[in-house]
Protein backbone atom coordinates (compact mmCIF):
# COMPACT_ATOMS: atom_id res chain seq x y z
CA UNK A 1 0.00 0.00 0.00
CA UNK A 2 3.04 2.18 0.17
CA UNK A 3 3.13 4.55 -2.48
CA UNK A 4 7.44 3.86 -3.06
CA UNK A 5 9.20 7.08 -2.80
CA UNK A 6 11.97 4.91 -4.75
CA UNK A 7 14.10 6.14 -1.88
CA UNK A 8 14.03 6.97 1.59
CA UNK A 9 15.35 10.21 2.43
CA UNK A 10 17.60 8.51 4.88
CA UNK A 11 19.08 6.06 2.40
CA UNK A 12 21.06 8.81 0.52
CA UNK A 13 24.88 8.86 0.86
CA UNK A 14 27.86 10.67 -0.70
CA UNK A 15 27.73 10.78 -4.64
CA UNK A 16 24.02 10.95 -4.65
CA UNK A 17 22.19 13.68 -6.76
CA UNK A 18 19.02 13.53 -5.80
CA UNK A 19 15.43 14.48 -6.50
CA UNK A 20 13.41 15.53 -3.70
CA UNK A 21 9.42 16.25 -4.79
CA UNK A 22 7.23 17.50 -1.99
CA UNK A 23 3.30 18.29 -2.13
CA UNK A 24 3.24 20.45 0.86
CA UNK A 25 6.41 23.00 2.95
CA UNK A 26 5.76 20.77 6.05
CA UNK A 27 6.91 17.74 3.81
CA UNK A 28 9.78 19.77 2.52
CA UNK A 29 11.36 20.94 5.88
CA UNK A 30 10.61 17.41 7.08
CA UNK A 31 12.72 15.48 4.14
CA UNK A 32 15.50 18.10 4.23
CA UNK A 33 15.80 18.13 7.88
CA UNK A 34 16.20 14.59 7.84
CA UNK A 35 19.11 15.18 5.02
CA UNK A 36 20.72 17.67 7.27
CA UNK A 37 20.38 15.70 10.24
CA UNK A 38 22.33 13.01 9.29
CA UNK A 39 25.16 15.47 7.31
CA UNK A 40 25.61 16.65 10.61
CA UNK A 41 25.96 13.68 12.38
CA UNK A 42 28.14 12.49 9.88
CA UNK A 43 30.28 15.52 10.40
CA UNK A 44 29.53 16.26 7.15
CA UNK A 45 29.14 19.98 5.96
CA UNK A 46 25.73 21.16 5.18
CA UNK A 47 24.67 23.69 2.83
CA UNK A 48 21.01 24.55 2.23
CA UNK A 49 19.98 27.15 -0.18
CA UNK A 50 16.32 27.79 0.47
CA UNK A 51 14.00 30.49 -1.14
CA UNK A 52 12.12 30.18 3.03
CA UNK A 53 15.24 32.21 4.08
CA UNK A 54 17.58 31.56 6.56
CA UNK A 55 15.89 32.37 9.71
CA UNK A 56 13.00 30.56 8.31
CA UNK A 57 15.63 27.32 7.86
CA UNK A 58 17.00 27.84 10.92
CA UNK A 59 13.56 27.77 12.90
CA UNK A 60 12.53 24.55 11.07
CA UNK A 61 15.58 22.94 11.97
CA UNK A 62 15.27 23.94 15.69
CA UNK A 63 11.68 23.04 15.53
CA UNK A 64 12.75 19.61 14.85
CA UNK A 65 15.27 18.80 17.49
CA UNK A 66 18.01 19.97 15.03
CA UNK A 67 21.12 21.80 16.56
CA UNK A 68 21.29 24.33 13.43
CA UNK A 69 22.01 27.19 15.30
CA UNK A 70 25.48 25.62 16.94
CA UNK A 71 26.08 23.80 13.85
CA UNK A 72 25.98 27.18 12.07
CA UNK A 73 28.50 28.88 14.58
CA UNK A 74 30.59 26.44 14.26
CA UNK A 75 30.96 26.49 9.84
CA UNK A 76 29.53 23.01 10.02
CA UNK A 77 26.44 24.54 8.45
CA UNK A 78 25.20 27.20 6.02
CA UNK A 79 21.97 28.28 5.25
CA UNK A 80 21.80 30.34 1.93
CA UNK A 81 18.74 32.29 0.52
CA UNK A 82 17.98 31.51 -3.52
CA UNK A 83 19.21 35.00 -4.43
CA UNK A 84 22.83 33.48 -4.40
CA UNK A 85 21.69 31.70 -7.70
CA UNK A 86 20.26 34.82 -9.18
CA UNK A 87 22.29 37.67 -9.10
CA UNK A 88 19.94 40.20 -10.92
CA UNK A 89 17.15 38.31 -10.84
CA UNK A 90 18.83 36.72 -13.37
CA UNK A 91 19.91 32.49 -13.83
CA UNK A 92 22.66 31.49 -16.00
CA UNK A 93 23.72 27.69 -15.27
CA UNK A 94 27.25 28.68 -15.87
CA UNK A 95 27.07 31.27 -12.40
CA UNK A 96 25.38 28.44 -10.46
CA UNK A 97 27.78 25.83 -11.05
CA UNK A 98 30.61 28.30 -10.08
CA UNK A 99 28.41 28.54 -6.90
CA UNK A 100 28.15 25.31 -6.40
CA UNK A 101 32.31 24.72 -7.00
CA UNK A 102 33.20 27.02 -4.65
CA UNK A 103 31.22 25.26 -1.88
CA UNK A 104 32.61 22.48 -2.74
CA UNK A 105 36.19 24.03 -2.85
CA UNK A 106 35.08 25.59 0.52
CA UNK A 107 33.97 22.65 2.27
CA UNK A 108 37.59 20.57 1.21
CA UNK A 109 39.61 23.70 2.28
CA UNK A 110 37.79 23.53 5.79
CA UNK A 111 38.44 19.85 6.00
CA UNK A 112 35.16 18.59 6.16
CA UNK A 113 34.58 14.70 5.37
CA UNK A 114 32.00 15.37 2.94
CA UNK A 115 29.23 17.62 1.59
CA UNK A 116 25.40 17.92 1.30
CA UNK A 117 23.72 20.67 -0.27
CA UNK A 118 19.83 20.90 -0.61
CA UNK A 119 18.90 23.64 -3.14
CA UNK A 120 15.42 24.54 -3.37
CA UNK A 121 14.40 24.90 -7.48
CA UNK A 122 11.02 27.07 -6.79
CA UNK A 123 12.88 30.18 -8.16
CA UNK A 124 12.79 28.21 -11.83
CA UNK A 125 8.78 28.78 -11.11
CA UNK A 126 8.89 32.32 -11.39
CA UNK A 127 9.19 34.14 -14.88
CA UNK A 128 13.32 34.40 -14.08
CA UNK A 129 15.92 35.04 -16.87
CA UNK A 130 17.27 32.48 -17.85
CA UNK A 131 15.10 29.74 -16.63
CA UNK A 132 15.35 27.30 -19.31
CA UNK A 133 19.33 27.03 -18.13
CA UNK A 134 17.29 24.86 -14.91
CA UNK A 135 18.40 21.63 -16.64
CA UNK A 136 21.98 22.94 -17.58
CA UNK A 137 22.12 23.20 -13.99
CA UNK A 138 21.10 19.98 -13.09
CA UNK A 139 23.26 18.13 -15.92
CA UNK A 140 26.19 20.28 -14.27
CA UNK A 141 25.60 18.71 -11.10
CA UNK A 142 25.08 15.06 -12.41
CA UNK A 143 28.71 15.49 -14.11
CA UNK A 144 30.11 17.40 -10.92
CA UNK A 145 29.27 14.94 -8.07
CA UNK A 146 30.38 11.75 -9.37
CA UNK A 147 33.49 10.61 -7.24
CA UNK A 148 33.56 13.42 -4.71
CA UNK A 149 32.28 13.52 -1.36
CA UNK A 150 29.53 15.43 -2.38
CA UNK A 151 25.84 14.69 -2.23
CA UNK A 152 23.23 17.10 -3.87
CA UNK A 153 19.42 16.93 -3.41
CA UNK A 154 17.47 19.16 -5.72
CA UNK A 155 13.76 19.71 -4.08
CA UNK A 156 10.65 20.26 -6.51
CA UNK A 157 7.34 21.34 -5.67
CA UNK A 158 5.52 18.14 -7.54
CA UNK A 159 2.04 20.20 -7.10
CA UNK A 160 3.48 23.26 -8.67
CA UNK A 161 6.45 21.86 -11.45
CA UNK A 162 4.40 20.48 -14.87
CA UNK A 163 5.37 17.17 -15.33
CA UNK A 164 7.31 17.44 -18.56
CA UNK A 165 9.86 19.21 -16.25
CA UNK A 166 9.83 17.02 -13.36
CA UNK A 167 10.25 13.98 -15.23
CA UNK A 168 13.39 15.10 -17.20
CA UNK A 169 14.61 16.78 -14.37
CA UNK A 170 14.28 13.42 -12.43
CA UNK A 171 16.22 11.75 -15.20
CA UNK A 172 18.93 13.36 -14.91
CA UNK A 173 19.32 12.41 -10.72
CA UNK A 174 20.97 9.26 -9.61
CA UNK A 175 17.68 8.81 -6.99
CA UNK A 176 14.14 10.27 -6.69
CA UNK A 177 13.11 10.98 -3.02
CA UNK A 178 9.50 11.49 -1.26
CA UNK A 179 7.87 11.04 1.90
CA UNK A 180 6.81 7.42 1.99
CA UNK A 181 2.56 7.69 2.04
CA UNK A 182 0.42 5.79 2.86
CA UNK A 183 -2.93 7.59 1.73
CA UNK A 184 -2.96 10.95 -0.04
CA UNK A 185 -6.36 12.23 -1.26
CA UNK A 186 -8.16 15.42 -0.99
CA UNK A 187 -9.69 15.48 2.44
CA UNK A 188 -6.67 13.03 4.59
CA UNK A 189 -2.53 12.69 3.76
CA UNK A 190 -0.88 10.17 6.04
CA UNK A 191 3.01 9.93 5.22
CA UNK A 192 6.04 9.12 7.21
CA UNK A 193 7.60 11.68 9.05
CA UNK A 194 11.61 11.78 9.26
CA UNK A 195 12.49 14.66 11.44
CA UNK A 196 11.44 14.20 14.28
CA UNK A 197 10.91 10.21 13.22
CA UNK A 198 7.26 9.06 12.99
CA UNK A 199 4.14 9.39 10.90
CA UNK A 200 2.39 12.56 10.00
CA UNK A 201 -1.45 13.08 9.83
CA UNK A 202 -3.01 16.29 8.01
CA UNK A 203 -6.53 16.73 6.65
CA UNK A 204 -9.91 14.34 8.57
CA UNK A 205 -9.51 11.07 9.52
CA UNK A 206 -12.20 8.46 10.42
CA UNK A 207 -12.89 4.63 10.48
CA UNK A 208 -12.77 4.63 6.73
CA UNK A 209 -8.99 5.33 6.76
CA UNK A 210 -8.02 3.23 9.78
CA UNK A 211 -5.87 0.57 7.45
CA UNK A 212 -3.52 3.08 6.10
CA UNK A 213 -3.49 4.60 9.45
CA UNK A 214 -2.59 1.47 11.15
CA UNK A 215 0.08 0.25 8.17
CA UNK A 216 1.40 3.87 9.33
CA UNK A 217 1.74 2.98 12.80
CA UNK A 218 3.11 -0.33 12.10
CA UNK A 219 5.85 0.87 10.75
CA UNK A 220 6.77 3.96 12.77
CA UNK A 221 6.97 0.98 15.86
CA UNK A 222 9.40 -0.96 13.50
CA UNK A 223 11.57 2.49 13.70
CA UNK A 224 14.12 2.56 16.21
CA UNK A 225 13.52 5.27 19.02
CA UNK A 226 10.85 7.45 20.13
CA UNK A 227 7.87 8.41 17.85
CA UNK A 228 6.34 11.15 17.27
CA UNK A 229 2.55 11.48 15.46
CA UNK A 230 2.72 14.83 14.14
CA UNK A 231 -1.43 15.85 13.68
CA UNK A 232 -0.67 19.40 13.68
CA UNK A 233 -2.73 19.85 10.50
CA UNK A 234 -5.43 17.24 11.15
CA UNK A 235 -9.11 19.10 11.70
CA UNK A 236 -11.01 15.89 12.74
CA UNK A 237 -10.16 12.39 13.96
CA UNK A 238 -12.93 10.34 14.75
CA UNK A 239 -12.56 7.80 18.30
CA UNK A 240 -11.35 4.69 16.55
CA UNK A 241 -8.87 6.26 15.12
CA UNK A 242 -7.78 8.18 18.44
CA UNK A 243 -7.84 5.04 19.47
CA UNK A 244 -5.66 3.15 17.73
CA UNK A 245 -3.37 5.67 17.91
CA UNK A 246 -3.21 5.14 21.72
CA UNK A 247 -3.36 1.42 21.31
CA UNK A 248 0.11 1.93 19.06
CA UNK A 249 1.44 4.10 21.41
CA UNK A 250 0.55 1.50 24.90
CA UNK A 251 2.40 -1.18 22.76
CA UNK A 252 5.61 0.87 23.57
CA UNK A 253 4.86 -0.59 26.50
CA UNK A 254 7.36 2.53 28.13
CA UNK A 255 10.65 1.76 26.48
CA UNK A 256 10.17 4.50 24.00
CA UNK A 257 8.46 7.73 23.99
CA UNK A 258 5.48 8.57 21.99
CA UNK A 259 4.49 12.11 21.50
CA UNK A 260 1.24 13.01 19.99
CA UNK A 261 1.29 16.93 18.25
CA UNK A 262 -2.02 17.44 18.10
CA UNK A 263 -4.62 21.10 18.08
CA UNK A 264 -6.18 21.41 21.63
CA UNK A 265 -9.23 19.98 20.99
CA UNK A 266 -7.96 16.85 19.24
CA UNK A 267 -5.72 16.90 22.33
CA UNK A 268 -8.80 16.81 24.83
CA UNK A 269 -10.20 14.08 22.80
CA UNK A 270 -7.18 11.86 23.66
CA UNK A 271 -7.09 12.81 27.10
CA UNK A 272 -10.08 11.65 27.11
CA UNK A 273 -9.83 8.87 26.03
CA UNK A 274 -7.07 8.60 28.76
CA UNK A 275 -3.64 9.36 27.45
CA UNK A 276 -2.61 10.45 30.78
CA UNK A 277 -2.59 6.78 32.16
CA UNK A 278 -0.33 5.54 29.19
CA UNK A 279 3.47 5.25 30.44
CA UNK A 280 6.10 7.53 28.00
CA UNK A 281 3.26 9.50 26.03
CA UNK A 282 2.84 12.86 26.25
CA UNK A 283 -0.03 14.93 24.06
CA UNK A 284 1.80 18.35 22.80
CA UNK A 285 -0.95 20.99 22.10
CA UNK A 286 0.19 23.11 18.67
CA UNK A 287 -0.99 26.31 18.48
CA UNK A 288 -3.34 26.93 15.63
CA UNK A 289 -4.27 30.30 15.53
CA UNK B 1 -42.58 10.38 9.08
CA UNK B 2 -42.26 12.48 12.34
CA UNK B 3 -46.11 11.92 12.53
CA UNK B 4 -45.63 7.65 13.07
CA UNK B 5 -43.21 8.32 15.17
CA UNK B 6 -44.71 10.74 17.65
CA UNK B 7 -47.75 8.56 17.85
CA UNK B 8 -45.92 5.17 18.14
CA UNK B 9 -46.02 5.22 22.06
CA UNK B 10 -46.59 7.61 24.91
CA UNK B 11 -43.32 5.99 26.50
CA UNK B 12 -41.69 8.45 24.11
CA UNK B 13 -42.36 11.13 26.12
CA UNK B 14 -40.74 9.52 29.27
CA UNK B 15 -37.96 8.35 27.60
CA UNK B 16 -34.16 10.49 28.24
CA UNK B 17 -34.20 12.19 24.73
CA UNK B 18 -38.08 13.55 25.75
CA UNK B 19 -37.16 14.60 29.23
CA UNK B 20 -35.84 18.16 27.78
CA UNK B 21 -38.18 21.06 29.22
CA UNK B 22 -39.41 23.64 27.18
CA UNK B 23 -40.12 23.50 23.79
CA UNK B 24 -39.99 20.00 22.88
CA UNK B 25 -39.38 18.25 19.77
CA UNK B 26 -43.48 18.21 19.46
CA UNK B 27 -43.34 21.89 18.81
CA UNK B 28 -43.20 23.69 15.24
CA UNK B 29 -39.49 24.05 15.15
CA UNK B 30 -39.72 20.51 14.84
CA UNK B 31 -41.20 20.52 11.28
CA UNK B 32 -38.64 22.75 10.20
CA UNK B 33 -35.36 21.17 10.57
CA UNK B 34 -31.97 23.36 10.21
CA UNK B 35 -30.65 19.90 8.73
CA UNK B 36 -32.21 16.87 7.33
CA UNK B 37 -29.52 14.90 5.34
CA UNK B 38 -29.66 11.65 4.46
CA UNK B 39 -25.55 9.45 4.74
CA UNK B 40 -23.83 6.57 4.35
CA UNK B 41 -20.52 5.88 4.77
CA UNK B 42 -19.18 8.04 2.27
CA UNK B 43 -21.21 10.89 3.31
CA UNK B 44 -19.83 11.01 6.80
CA UNK B 45 -17.11 14.24 5.65
CA UNK B 46 -20.10 15.83 4.15
CA UNK B 47 -22.17 15.27 7.01
CA UNK B 48 -19.58 16.66 9.46
CA UNK B 49 -19.42 19.42 7.50
CA UNK B 50 -22.72 20.84 7.43
CA UNK B 51 -23.13 19.83 11.10
CA UNK B 52 -20.35 21.97 11.52
CA UNK B 53 -21.31 24.95 9.74
CA UNK B 54 -25.14 24.56 11.31
CA UNK B 55 -23.45 24.69 14.63
CA UNK B 56 -21.73 28.11 14.30
CA UNK B 57 -24.71 29.43 12.38
CA UNK B 58 -26.75 28.30 15.68
CA UNK B 59 -23.61 30.13 17.99
CA UNK B 60 -22.32 27.61 19.78
CA UNK B 61 -18.52 28.23 21.11
CA UNK B 62 -15.55 26.72 18.53
CA UNK B 63 -14.88 24.40 21.19
CA UNK B 64 -18.56 23.37 21.26
CA UNK B 65 -19.03 22.86 17.56
CA UNK B 66 -15.91 20.15 17.40
CA UNK B 67 -18.19 18.16 20.41
CA UNK B 68 -21.12 18.46 18.02
CA UNK B 69 -19.49 17.48 15.01
CA UNK B 70 -17.76 14.06 16.94
CA UNK B 71 -20.93 13.46 18.72
CA UNK B 72 -22.91 13.00 15.11
CA UNK B 73 -20.12 11.92 13.58
CA UNK B 74 -19.79 8.61 15.89
CA UNK B 75 -23.63 7.76 15.82
CA UNK B 76 -23.82 8.04 11.50
CA UNK B 77 -20.68 5.29 12.19
CA UNK B 78 -22.25 3.27 14.67
CA UNK B 79 -25.60 4.00 12.12
CA UNK B 80 -23.39 2.83 9.30
CA UNK B 81 -20.68 0.23 10.65
CA UNK B 82 -23.33 -1.58 13.18
CA UNK B 83 -26.71 -0.79 11.40
CA UNK B 84 -28.85 -0.82 8.63
CA UNK B 85 -24.96 0.72 6.50
CA UNK B 86 -27.10 4.37 6.25
CA UNK B 87 -29.37 6.92 7.97
CA UNK B 88 -30.34 10.02 8.57
CA UNK B 89 -29.60 13.25 10.25
CA UNK B 90 -32.29 15.57 11.27
CA UNK B 91 -30.95 18.49 13.58
CA UNK B 92 -33.22 21.29 14.92
CA UNK B 93 -33.68 23.90 17.83
CA UNK B 94 -35.27 22.61 20.43
CA UNK B 95 -35.83 24.69 24.07
CA UNK B 96 -32.65 26.73 23.64
CA UNK B 97 -31.01 23.93 22.59
CA UNK B 98 -29.67 22.14 19.41
CA UNK B 99 -31.00 18.77 18.94
CA UNK B 100 -29.78 16.17 16.82
CA UNK B 101 -31.31 12.77 15.51
CA UNK B 102 -29.54 10.40 13.95
CA UNK B 103 -31.54 6.99 12.87
CA UNK B 104 -30.59 4.32 10.59
CA UNK B 105 -33.02 4.47 8.27
CA UNK B 106 -34.72 1.19 6.36
CA UNK B 107 -33.14 -1.43 8.57
CA UNK B 108 -33.93 -4.55 6.86
CA UNK B 109 -34.46 -6.16 10.43
CA UNK B 110 -36.51 -3.00 11.34
CA UNK B 111 -39.46 -4.02 13.64
CA UNK B 112 -42.85 -2.45 13.08
CA UNK B 113 -44.24 0.10 14.95
CA UNK B 114 -45.91 -2.55 17.38
CA UNK B 115 -42.81 -4.54 18.28
CA UNK B 116 -43.45 -3.73 21.77
CA UNK B 117 -40.96 -6.78 23.05
CA UNK B 118 -37.96 -4.72 21.68
CA UNK B 119 -39.25 -1.60 22.71
CA UNK B 120 -40.16 -3.03 26.16
CA UNK B 121 -36.45 -4.47 26.60
CA UNK B 122 -34.75 -1.23 26.05
CA UNK B 123 -32.11 -2.55 23.93
CA UNK B 124 -30.95 -1.24 20.71
CA UNK B 125 -29.86 -2.41 17.57
CA UNK B 126 -26.71 -1.12 16.90
CA UNK B 127 -24.14 -3.59 18.00
CA UNK B 128 -23.04 -0.49 20.77
CA UNK B 129 -19.36 -1.80 21.92
CA UNK B 130 -18.59 -0.30 25.23
CA UNK B 131 -15.22 1.89 24.26
CA UNK B 132 -16.65 2.99 21.51
CA UNK B 133 -17.61 6.42 20.13
CA UNK B 134 -20.75 6.08 22.23
CA UNK B 135 -18.93 6.61 25.10
CA UNK B 136 -17.23 9.55 23.83
CA UNK B 137 -20.86 10.81 22.97
CA UNK B 138 -22.22 10.36 26.54
CA UNK B 139 -19.41 12.31 27.26
CA UNK B 140 -19.82 15.37 25.67
CA UNK B 141 -23.17 15.92 24.78
CA UNK B 142 -25.69 17.59 27.14
CA UNK B 143 -28.08 14.73 26.54
CA UNK B 144 -28.01 11.56 25.40
CA UNK B 145 -29.97 9.06 24.49
CA UNK B 146 -31.04 5.66 22.52
CA UNK B 147 -33.91 4.11 21.55
CA UNK B 148 -35.93 1.88 18.90
CA UNK B 149 -38.18 3.52 16.56
CA UNK B 150 -40.56 1.98 13.93
CA UNK B 151 -37.66 2.62 11.31
CA UNK B 152 -34.76 1.44 13.08
CA UNK B 153 -32.36 2.61 15.70
CA UNK B 154 -32.79 6.38 16.78
CA UNK B 155 -30.05 8.13 18.51
CA UNK B 156 -30.63 11.83 19.98
CA UNK B 157 -27.65 14.51 21.54
CA UNK B 158 -28.56 17.74 22.29
CA UNK B 159 -26.23 21.09 23.08
CA UNK B 160 -27.14 23.57 25.28
CA UNK B 161 -27.47 27.01 23.69
CA UNK B 162 -26.16 29.23 25.82
CA UNK B 163 -28.73 32.36 26.55
CA UNK B 164 -27.50 35.38 24.30
CA UNK B 165 -25.13 37.72 26.10
CA UNK B 166 -25.88 36.46 29.75
CA UNK B 167 -22.65 34.48 30.52
CA UNK B 168 -20.32 35.43 33.23
CA UNK B 169 -16.71 36.08 31.75
CA UNK B 170 -14.39 33.07 32.41
CA UNK B 171 -11.99 33.49 35.76
CA UNK B 172 -9.74 31.71 37.37
CA UNK B 173 -9.39 32.48 41.45
CA UNK B 174 -6.51 31.32 43.20
CA UNK B 175 -5.75 31.76 47.03
CA UNK B 176 -4.32 30.09 50.19
CA UNK B 177 -6.83 28.54 52.78
CA UNK B 178 -6.59 26.36 55.45
CA UNK B 179 -3.49 25.20 54.47
CA UNK B 180 -5.26 24.20 50.71
CA UNK B 181 -5.00 25.76 47.76
CA UNK B 182 -8.46 26.77 47.04
CA UNK B 183 -9.12 27.47 42.74
CA UNK B 184 -12.13 29.16 41.92
CA UNK B 185 -13.36 28.48 38.56
CA UNK B 186 -16.18 31.11 36.88
CA UNK B 187 -17.89 31.05 33.77
CA UNK B 188 -17.48 28.40 31.09
CA UNK B 189 -14.43 25.94 31.35
CA UNK B 190 -13.54 25.26 27.33
CA UNK B 191 -11.39 25.45 24.65
CA UNK B 192 -10.61 29.30 25.67
CA UNK B 193 -10.03 28.93 28.87
CA UNK B 194 -8.89 25.15 29.98
CA UNK B 195 -5.20 25.95 29.16
CA UNK B 196 -5.64 28.53 32.08
CA UNK B 197 -6.93 25.66 34.76
CA UNK B 198 -4.34 22.96 33.20
CA UNK B 199 -1.57 25.64 33.62
CA UNK B 200 -2.14 26.30 37.51
CA UNK B 201 -2.45 22.61 38.12
CA UNK B 202 0.60 21.82 36.76
CA UNK B 203 2.56 24.48 38.67
CA UNK B 204 0.73 23.36 41.44
CA UNK B 205 1.88 19.73 40.89
CA UNK B 206 4.94 21.23 40.15
CA UNK B 207 5.92 22.58 42.78
CA UNK B 208 7.36 21.20 46.24
CA UNK B 209 5.55 20.64 49.29
CA UNK B 210 2.03 18.26 49.88
CA UNK B 211 -0.80 19.49 47.45
CA UNK B 212 -3.80 19.99 48.99
CA UNK B 213 -6.28 21.65 46.16
CA UNK B 214 -9.93 22.40 46.64
CA UNK B 215 -11.47 22.86 42.87
CA UNK B 216 -14.34 25.52 43.78
CA UNK B 217 -16.78 24.38 40.66
CA UNK B 218 -19.92 26.32 41.92
CA UNK B 219 -19.43 29.42 39.26
CA UNK B 220 -18.78 26.96 37.01
CA UNK B 221 -21.68 27.62 34.10
CA UNK B 222 -20.14 24.77 31.59
CA UNK B 223 -18.12 22.95 29.66
CA UNK B 224 -17.15 21.61 26.45
CA UNK B 225 -14.52 18.09 25.27
CA UNK B 226 -11.44 20.98 26.15
CA UNK B 227 -12.48 21.82 29.75
CA UNK B 228 -13.83 18.18 31.00
CA UNK B 229 -10.43 16.98 29.64
CA UNK B 230 -8.60 19.56 31.69
CA UNK B 231 -10.37 18.15 34.95
CA UNK B 232 -9.79 14.64 34.05
CA UNK B 233 -6.34 15.77 33.72
CA UNK B 234 -6.31 17.63 36.50
CA UNK B 235 -7.14 14.78 38.32
CA UNK B 236 -4.56 12.41 37.08
CA UNK B 237 -1.82 14.74 37.43
CA UNK B 238 -2.54 14.77 41.35
CA UNK B 239 -3.39 11.20 41.73
CA UNK B 240 0.12 10.34 40.27
CA UNK B 241 2.02 12.55 43.04
CA UNK B 242 2.40 11.26 46.17
CA UNK B 243 0.97 13.39 48.83
CA UNK B 244 -1.41 15.02 46.80
CA UNK B 245 -5.32 15.36 46.64
CA UNK B 246 -7.76 16.80 45.10
CA UNK B 247 -11.43 17.84 45.84
CA UNK B 248 -14.15 18.84 43.49
CA UNK B 249 -16.92 21.57 45.32
CA UNK B 250 -19.61 23.19 45.04
CA UNK B 251 -20.35 21.18 41.47
CA UNK B 252 -23.36 22.69 40.12
CA UNK B 253 -26.37 20.03 39.82
CA UNK B 254 -26.76 19.34 35.99
CA UNK B 255 -22.66 19.37 35.55
CA UNK B 256 -22.42 16.80 38.44
CA UNK B 257 -25.81 14.79 36.50
CA UNK B 258 -23.68 15.12 33.51
CA UNK B 259 -20.42 13.97 34.73
CA UNK B 260 -22.44 10.46 36.26
CA UNK B 261 -24.16 10.26 32.79
CA UNK B 262 -20.56 10.32 31.09
CA UNK B 263 -19.61 7.62 33.91
CA UNK B 264 -17.17 9.86 35.16
CA UNK B 265 -18.08 10.84 38.47
CA UNK B 266 -16.32 7.97 40.21
CA UNK B 267 -13.01 9.35 38.75
CA UNK B 268 -13.46 12.68 41.25
CA UNK B 269 -13.48 13.39 45.38
CA UNK B 270 -16.65 15.58 45.32
CA UNK B 271 -17.94 18.05 47.87
CA UNK B 272 -21.14 20.28 48.48
CA UNK B 273 -19.46 23.00 49.68
CA UNK B 274 -15.91 24.64 49.30
CA UNK B 275 -16.32 23.97 53.35
CA UNK B 276 -17.09 20.88 53.23
CA UNK B 277 -14.39 20.01 51.35
CA UNK B 278 -11.53 21.97 53.40
CA UNK B 279 -12.83 19.87 56.72
CA UNK B 280 -12.28 16.65 54.37
CA UNK B 281 -8.55 17.43 53.63
CA UNK B 282 -8.07 19.04 57.40
CA UNK B 283 -5.45 17.07 59.01
CA UNK B 284 -7.22 14.68 61.85
CA UNK B 285 -7.08 16.97 65.20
Amino acid sequence: MTVSAGSQITDLTLHDHACLTFGEPEELFDLTAAFVRDGLSSGQKVVWLSDAGPDRVTAELVRRGIAAERAMAAGQMVAESEARLLPGQAFSAGHAMGWLSGQMAACRRERFPGLRVAVDMSWALRPVVGVEQLLDFERGIAAAVPDTAVSVLCQYDRERFDPITLATATSVHTRSVAAATYHADATLRICRQYAPPGIRLAGEIDYKNSEPLALALAEAIRLEGDITVNMAGLAFIDVSCARMILDAARGLAGSRAAILRCREPIAARFALLGAAGIPGLSVVSVDDR
Amino acid sequence: MTGNRRRRKPSDDASPGGGLQGAGPGAADQQRPLLDQAFDGDSLYALRAAVAAHGLQAGLAEGRVGDLVLAVHELAANAVCHGAGRGRLRMWYAGGTLRCEVTDDGAPHAAGPDSEATAASGSVRWNIEPGHGLWMVRQIADQTSLRDSPSGTMATVSFTLGPPGERPPFHLDQRFRDGCTLLSVTGQLDLGSARQLARAVDDLAGGAGAVRLVLDLSGLTGWDSSGLAALVTAQQRLSGRPGARMIVAGLPGHLGQRLRDAGLSGRFTLAETVDGALRMLAPPP
